[in-house]
């Protein structure tokens, strides 16, 4: 019988060595220290006391934590809602052999490596209400054309669309990746069988893309409740947020209580229950995935 | 063995997260006999940079190593850096009422001491000794004064047909009530022109509360207002929907700045505090005064209702560290900054100075179009340090939100109030 070479442990420890160093200062650490820091009345510098849990039930009871935690909700519904609508068409589509589709896919994936503080400059010029592009094209077209990102009405939406604009292409790369890895013979046999095409493609190119859609849909469901770059750039972040509070999202409250108004222990008590809410979030989509999560269509 | 390389594993991963979070980072210590260095941090606005390199010129025996931080990021880098103790001797303060929080935490040394030494000039705390004391403590001096104007353009008051606003403060009528009615005639109505503009910050829909010296909650946390902070909104929105005033939300959207609104001769008035003239001396360089010429502006007083008269405004200040390794050699920088060599050269930036002189005055005259403007620019008076409480930069985002939900027809005047002592007495309630 032949003797398998192990790779010693001490070579093993020193190739995790980085990473678990990393691990340490830049997450474990920092999430320690946030939620310690949660029961206290921090502000930035030594004197300081334990709070108990009252960061919690003052978050818990303030109108404005509930305001911006269903600003975050409708922010994340939406966006991972086209995200993923979008994503998916596109790859559909760019899976087919049209002219050109490299060239589109890389188009529609490069907004996705694009710096979100440039993307969110470049929009606001664009969705300008008086001297923006889109509004004068609009009102060339005899229309009334919205404030966009300066009523209360349409900045959310405008931030949204943003968003999806700025990052369904990674996402399409995804189910690119996905369709392809999909075994052709299943499609050949569904045809044999007098499948359409609808039929085909809920019984087969969704199951087969399930597991690349449960990853799309867990990332984009962190990454959405996690939105500040745009929000911030988009709507002055430091004057406040969109009008009214309409863009006041979680993550943009959390910066506001920190740094502005030195409430460390209160912005980190709001970051250990966002953080709670995504893992929540991420949970029940981990546990119900056994229902509609396919690994064995090859 | 196992075992064995994990435990080796937790303890190296430990003992270097260790080393390297005590670690200390680059110093710049003061060579024996040398000058000393003094590190300081400031934003990166081009009228400070003279003032450095001018202490650094003046003598031999202190240095100033000056840090520039971008302007939109200093707020929450300073706060990042005196929370770390990082390396620093001496701060200006952007956000006047972010003292508080930096005192409260021991950041900022008390100045008293170094007050009283002999042969300092303190004619700069003098003068804004409100705005730098927390609970009987003189914590800064102040470096730029503060003051409130009214910024006018000539040339569209004469297309208009009507009297600047000059000649209602010398008739003692230029009210609120009499900016108001001005800003509407002297606007031309199709939003080409408006009557008046006010910035955005929320700090100036409070001109009238500062005028009745009302802090609206004080350092004690009582809440002290009036109606005149509704007074002011409403006054906001009616002279809006006129197209008389230059609109708020419009103004935070496209981050239009106040500067190019005067600039392109669309705003006849400009109520906008000392440092304007600055800006328009870089208007007047970079040619991009439209429609009027430098001698076609001017400066009177902020409307007011009450007698005498009071404009609102925080002067901009310095502090040394609690923690400074030069503090000595900090205090004499920025008590020389106050003083009439710093002021000299912010009036060279056509800045208003914490301190001024004859002389001062005399290099001003360089940055103001006019002698009256001068003497409006200059005159004493007193200058009400509004939100300069460590509920202030609460106070002033709860006066933003209520603002724009009053704007936008979501606060009816009725609620105004019940709504506006309601967040007051969650900030109170809320605040460290």
């Amino acid at each position: 019988m032949q003797r398998i070479n192990r790779t010693p442990s001490s070579v093993i420890a020193v190739f995790l060595l980085p990473s678990l160093i990393g691990f340490i200062m830049f997450i474990l650490i920092p999430i320690v220290m946030a939620v310690g820091i949660s029961f206290t009345n921090f502000s930035g510098g030594p004197r300081f006391r334990f709070m108990g849990f009252q960061n919690y039930l003052q978050a818990f009871r303030s109108a404005d934590f509930q305001h911006n935690f269903w600003i975050t909700l409708v922010f994340t519904f939406w966006t991972v809602l086209f995200q993923i609508v979008l994503g998916l068409g596109f790859a559909l589509i760019l899976n087919e052999r049209l002219w050109a589709r490299n060239l589109f896919r890389g188009i529609l994936f490069l907004p996705n490596v694009l710096s979100s503080i440039a993307v969110g400059l470049a929009f606001m010029l664009i969705f300008d209400p008086q001297r923006g592009p889109l509004n004068q094209l609009l009102r060339s077209w005899g229309m009334d054309p919205p404030l966009w990102l300066g009523s209360e009405k349409t900045s959310l939406l405008t931030i949204i669309l943003v968003t999806v604009w700025q990052s369904f292409g990674y996402y399409m790369v995804l189910f690119l990746g996905g369709l392809q890895t999909i075994n052709r013979s299943l499609y050949e046999a569904a045809s044999m069988d007098g499948a359409h095409a609808i039929r085909k493609f809920l019984s087969v190119t969704l199951p087969g893309l399930s597991p690349i859609m449960f990853y799309s849909i867990t990332i984009a469901i962190i990454r959405a409740f996690q939105v500040f770059d745009q929000i911030f750039i988009m709507t002055g972040g430091q004057l406040g947020g969109g009008p009214a509070g309409s863009t006041s999202v979680l993550v943009f409250d959390i910066y506001r209580n920190g740094f502005a108004f030195f409430r460390f222990g209160y912005a980190s008590a709001e970051s250990v229950i966002l953080l709670c809410v995504v893992f929540i979030v991420t949970f029940i989509q981990y546990r119900g995935q056994n229902r509609w999560v396919t690994y064995d269509v090859v | 063995m196992k075992r064995f390389f994990s435990v080796i594993l937790i303890i190296g991963c430990i003992s270097l997260v260790g080393l390297y979070a005590g670690g200390k980072g680059e110093e710049k210590t003061s060579k024996p006999g040398g000058p000393t260095t003094v590190i300081y941090y400031l934003w990166d606005d081009p009228s400070l940079k003279p003032v450095v390199d001018g202490f650094n010129a003046a003598q031999k025996e202190v240095i100033v190593d000056a840090r520039y931080i971008p302007s939109p990021d200093y707020e929450t880098k300073i706060t990042t850096l005196l929370t770390a103790h990082a390396e620093m001797d001496a701060y200006m303060q952007k956000r006047q009422s972010d003292m508080f929080a930096h005192f409260d935490n021991g950041f900022i040394e008390p100045l008293d001491a170094y007050l009283k030494q002999p042969g300092v000039d303190t004619r700069a705390v003098d003068a804004y000794r409100e705005a730098v004391t927390i609970e009987g403590t003189v914590v800064a001096v102040p470096w730029r004064g503060a003051a409130y104007y009214t910024f006018y353009n000539k040339k569209l008051f004469e297309k208009a047909g009507i009297s600047t606003p000059d000649v209602y403060v010398k008739e003692g009528t230029w009210t609120w009530d009499k900016f108001a009615e001005v800003s509407r005639k002297v606007s031309s109505g199709d939003g080409t022109v408006y009557g008046a503009t006010v910035y955005i910050w929320g700090s100036n829909h409070l001109f009238m509360q500062s005028q009745n010296m009302k802090p609206i909650i004080d350092s004690k946390g009582n809440i002290d207002y009036d109606d005149s902070v509704h007074r002011f909104f409403k006054m906001r929105k009616e002279l809006e929907e006129a197209k008389a005033m230059w609109p708020l939300i419009d103004m935070k959207v496209t981050k239009s700045h106040y500067s190019k609104q005067f600039y392109d001769g669309k705003a006849a008035m400009l109520l906008i505090g000392e440092w304007f003239p600055g800006f328009m001396l870089s208007g007047r360089d970079q040619n991009l005064l439209k429609g009027f010429t430098w001698n076609d502006w001017g400066i009177t007083r902020l409307p007011c209702d009450s007698k005498p008269y009071i404009t609102q405004g925080n002067p901009t200040f310095n502090h040394v560290t609690s923690y400074a390794k030069q503090k000595e050699a900090a205090f004499r920088f920025i008590g020389w900054m106050g003083g009439p060599e710093g002021a000299k050269i912010a009036a060279k930036a056509g800045v208003l100075p914490a301190t001024i002189t004859p002389e001062v005055k005399e290099i001003l005259a360089n940055a103001i179009p006019d002698p009256q403007s001068l003497e409006y620019f200059t005159e004493s008076k007193k200058a009400y340090p509004m939100l300069m409480t460590k509920y202030g930069s609460r106070i002033e985002v709860l006066v933003n939100n209520l603002l724009e939900e009053y704007l936008l027809g979501k606060i009816s005047d009725k609620d105004f109030d019940a709504r506006f002592r309601a967040g007051l007495k969650e900030i109170i309630q809320t605040t460290n």
